[in-house]
C-alpha cells in the first residue's frame, strides 16, 4: 500500500512566545519546532497499514519542515519529501493543500494521512481542503485503521463514547486524531534520521503556475486578557449571609429538593431529569 | 454585501449555533445586505430561519432527508458560482469544516477557518480573528483577492445578539443527487464504560464507598454502559480496590467536565467535587440526607444505591425492550438528526 503522510512542524507548546515585537522570544526562529503530535499518530497508523511491500512517504513544506520530516523518518517513514516554497512563505490552508495535492498526485498513493488538526491552531480544515482537491473520501477523526484483504477499515470517534467502522473507497484521505505512542524511536534511529537525505522538490516544478497566498495575516499579537470575575455578594442578603458567601469563595449551594421514595419512583425521577437534559430520547 | 449561512445537521434554528451564525450574518450585512440561509435537509425549520433574519432560504432536497458534506458540496457548487456571494459562513463543526474545505478547493475561494471573531474593513472585506500557537497568540487574517470568502466560526464565538425578522422569506428547494458511494458504513460500536476515556465521556457515572463492594461497582459500570458514558470512582473506592486508578476523579485523579455526572454513594468531599465542578447536571444518590454532595446536586435522591441502581437500570431497559446498548437509548429530539447523521 502506497501511503503519504502530510506532516507539519509546530512550535513546542511549552516555550514562551514573547509579549510582542522587540521581545527576543517573539522571533519564531528562536522557538523549538517539532512534529505536530496528531501527525505523529498518523505516522503510526500509516506504519501499521504499510504491510511488507508498502511505502510510507512523509511530505511537508514550510521553513521548519526539515525538523518535522526528520522526526517522521525516525518514526517509521521510508522517505521524506521537502516541498521548497520559495523561502518558507507563510501560505494559507487552501494554497498549502493545493501544493500538497499536486505533490501527492506526482507520488501516487492509495491513502493519504495527516493529523486531524495542528496543535498550533493553524491546520484546521486542511484534511477537508486536501480531500476536496484530490476528490476523494475523507474519514475523520480516525482513532485506528487496518487492512482487511484489499480494503481499508477505519474506526472513527463519535459522540457518546461510540465508534463508527467505515470502509472508504481508495484512494482515501484519513485525518487521524491522538498522539503518537509514548515509546519513542531509539537514539541510533534518531541519529540516522538526522543525516538521512531529504528529497527536495521545488513547488514551481509541480506545474501549479503562480502560487500566491489567498489569505494574508494582517497582524499577530497576544490575546486580550480575559476579564476576571470577582465575586460580589448579593446586597439584598443579610450581613451574615453575605459574610458566609465571601468566606466560601462565593460558592452558592444548589437548592436541591431531596427526593425520597421507593427505588422505582427514584428511578423514574432520575429518568425524568435525564430526559429534560436530553441525555436519553 | 451578500452573505450565505450554510447550516448542517444539528445547527438549524432553534439550535443556538445556527441562530448565532444568522445573527452574525445579519450584523455583517447591515444596513443593505442580504442573508441567504442554506438548510442541509428537508425536515428543516424554514419559519424559524426567516424569523431570525434570513431573507432567502435554500433547502437541500436530499434523497434521505439530510445532506451529507459531499452531497451538500455537489448541490451548492454551481449555485455559488452563479450567484457569487461575497462570503459564506459555516460552523466549525465536523460537517461545516468539511463542507467549507471542499467548497474552497472547488471554487478557489479564500478560507478563513476556525475564526472567533469577524469584522468588516472599510472596503467591505472580512477580517477574521483566530487564535494561533495554542491560543497564546491571536492573528488577524483577511482574504487577499476578490474571490469568495468562506469562514468557519467556532461555536460560542459569534455575537450573542439574536437576529430579527427580515420580511417574508422565500424558500427554494435545490435537488440533490444521490449519495456518492465513497464510504461504506460497517456499523457502530460502543466503547465499554471501563475503557471510555473520562475526558471524552458526556455522561460519567461514578461510585464511592456507598456502593459497598467491588460487585456493587458492576451496577455502576452497567448504568454507565446504558447511558453511553464512562465509569468513574472516588479516591476511597480506588483505594479499596473496587476500581482502577485511571478511573479516579478529583484533585488526585482526573478533572472532568461531563454534561451529566451521576454520583452513586459519594459523600461529596471537596477534593472529589473539585474534579467535577464543571459538570452541567449532577445527579446524586446517597442514604445520608446531610451529605455534602446534595449541596452540589441538581437532582438529589435519598436512597441506597444498591436498591436505586437496579431499579434505574431496569427502567432504562424498559424504555426500549430491544435496547442492549446505549446507541438505541441515546439520540436527539424526534425528527432531528443525531450526530451520526452528520457523517455522510
Amino acid at each position: 500500500m502506497r501511503l503519504i503522510v502530510c506532516v507539519k512542524a509546530v512550535p513546542d507548546p511549552g516555550i514562551p512566545v514573547g509579549a510582542g515585537p522587540g521581545d527576543p522570544a517573539w522571533d519564531p526562529a528562536s522557538w523549538i519546532w517539532d512534529l505536530n503530535p496528531p501527525d505523529g499518530a498518523a505516522l503510526t497508523v500509516a506504519a501499521s497499514l504499510r504491510g511488507t511491500e508498502g511505502t510510507v512517504t512523509a511530505v511537508s513544506l514550510g521553513a521548519h519542515a526539515p525538523q518535522a520530516l526528520r522526526r517522521a523518518l525516525a518514526w517509521g517513514a521510508d522517505r521524506a519529501v521537502l516541498l521548497a516554497d520559495r523561502g518558507g512563505e507563510d501560505l494559507d490552508i487552501v494554497t498549502t493543500a493545493r501544493i500538497l495535492a499536486a505533490a501527492a498526485g506526482r507520488l501516487g498513493f492509495d491513502a493519504i494521512l495527516c493529523g486531524h488538526a495542528a496543535i498550533d491552531g493553524q491546520g484546521e480544515s486542511l484534511p477537508a481542503v486536501l480531500a476536496g482537491f484530490l476528490e476523494c473520501p475523507l474519514v475523520s477523526p480516525v482513532v485506528e485503521a487496518w487492512r482487511e484483504a484489499d480494503v481499508l477499515v477505519a474506526r472513527t470517534r463519535l459522540p457518546h463514547g461510540r465508534r463508527a467502522l467505515l470502509q472508504p473507497r481508495l484512494p482515501a484521505m484519513l485525518a487521524v486524531e491522538g498522539t503518537p505512542p509514548r515509546v519513542d524511536a531509539t537514539l541510533p534511529v534518531h541519529l540516522q534520521a538526522l543525516t538521512a537525505p531529504l528529497d527536495m522538490w521545488d513547488v514551481s516544478s509541480l506545474g501549479l503556475g503562480a502560487v500566491a497566498p489567498q489569505v494574508s495575516r494582517l497582524d499577530l499579537g497576544p490575546p486580550r486578557p480575559r476579564p476576571k470575575k470577582i465575586f460580589t455578594p448579593d446586597s439584598r442578603l443579610s450581613a451574615a449571609e453575605r459574610l458566609r458567601q465571601l468566606m466560601t469563595g462565593g460558592r452558592v449551594e444548589k437548592k436541591t429538593e431531596l427526593f425520597t421514595g421507593t427505588p422505582a419512583q427514584a428511578a423514574e425521577h432520575i429518568l425524568g431529569a435525564l430526559r429534560r437534559e436530553g441525555s436519553i430520547a | 454585501m451578500s452573505v450565505w449561512v450554510i447550516l448542517g445537521p444539528g445547527e438549524m434554528p432553534p439550535a443556538s449555533g445556527g441562530l448565532a451564525l444568522l445573527a452574525e450574518a445579519r450584523r455583517l450585512t447591515e444596513p443593505a445586505g442580504e442573508v441567504t440561509v442554506v438548510l442541509a435537509g428537508t425536515a428543516v425549520p424554514v419559519e424559524a430561519s426567516a424569523a431570525h433574519g434570513a431573507a432567502r432560504i435554500l433547502v437541500l432536497d436530499a434523497a434521505d432527508g439530510w445532506a451529507g458534506p459531499i452531497v451538500a458540496v455537489e448541490a451548492l457548487t454551481d449555485r455559488l458560482r452563479q450567484e457569487c456571494p461575497e462570503a459564506c459562513l459555516l460552523s466549525a463543526s465536523r460537517w461545516g469544516s468539511e463542507v467549507a474545505g471542499r467548497l474552497a478547493a472547488r471554487l478557489g475561494a479564500a478560507l478563513l477557518p476556525g475564526c472567533v471573531g469577524l469584522t468588516r474593513d472599510g472596503a467591505g472585506r472580512l477580517e477574521g480573528t483566530r487564535p494561533v500557537y495554542g491560543s497564546r497568540l491571536v492573528a488577524r487574517v483577511a482574504a487577499t483577492g476578490e474571490s469568495l470568502q468562506i469562514v468557519t466560526l467556532r461555536p460560542g464565538s459569534e455575537s450573542s445578539s439574536p437576529g430579527t425578522g427580515h420580511g417574508p422569506a422565500t424558500a427554494e428547494r435545490i435537488p440533490c443527487t444521490g449519495r456518492p458511494d465513497w464510504i461504506r458504513d460497517l456499523g457502530e460500536e460502543q466503547v465499554p464504560p471501563e475503557a471510555l476515556d473520562l475526558g471524552e465521556a458526556d455522561v460519567v457515572v461514578a461510585g464511592g464507598l456507598g456502593v459497598g463492594s467491588r460487585q456493587g461497582f458492576a451496577l455502576v459500570e452497567e448504568l454507565a454502559g446504558l447511558l453511553g458514558g464512562a465509569m468513574g470512582a472516588t479516591r476511597m473506592a480506588v483505594d479499596a480496590g473496587w476500581a482502577p486508578f485511571a478511573r479516579q476523579i478529583g484533585l488526585t485523579g482526573r478533572i472532568i467536565s461531563p454534561r451529566v455526572y451521576v454520583a452513586c454513594g459519594i459523600s461529596g468531599s471537596p477534593h472529589h467535587m473539585d474534579g467535577v465542578r464543571q459538570a452541567q447536571l449532577v445527579v446524586a444518590i446517597n442514604t445520608d440526607r446531610h451529605a455534602p454532595i446534595f449541596t452540589y446536586a441538581d437532582v438529589g435522591i435519598q436512597g441506597d444505591v444498591r436498591e436505586v441502581l437496579p431499579a434505574l437500570i431496569a427502567a432504562l431497559r424498559r424504555l426500549r425492550p430491544e435496547a442492549r446498548d446505549a446507541a438505541a437509548l441515546l439520540g436527539g429530539a424526534a425528527g432531528m438528526p443525531g450526530p451520526l447523521d452528520a457523517r455522510r
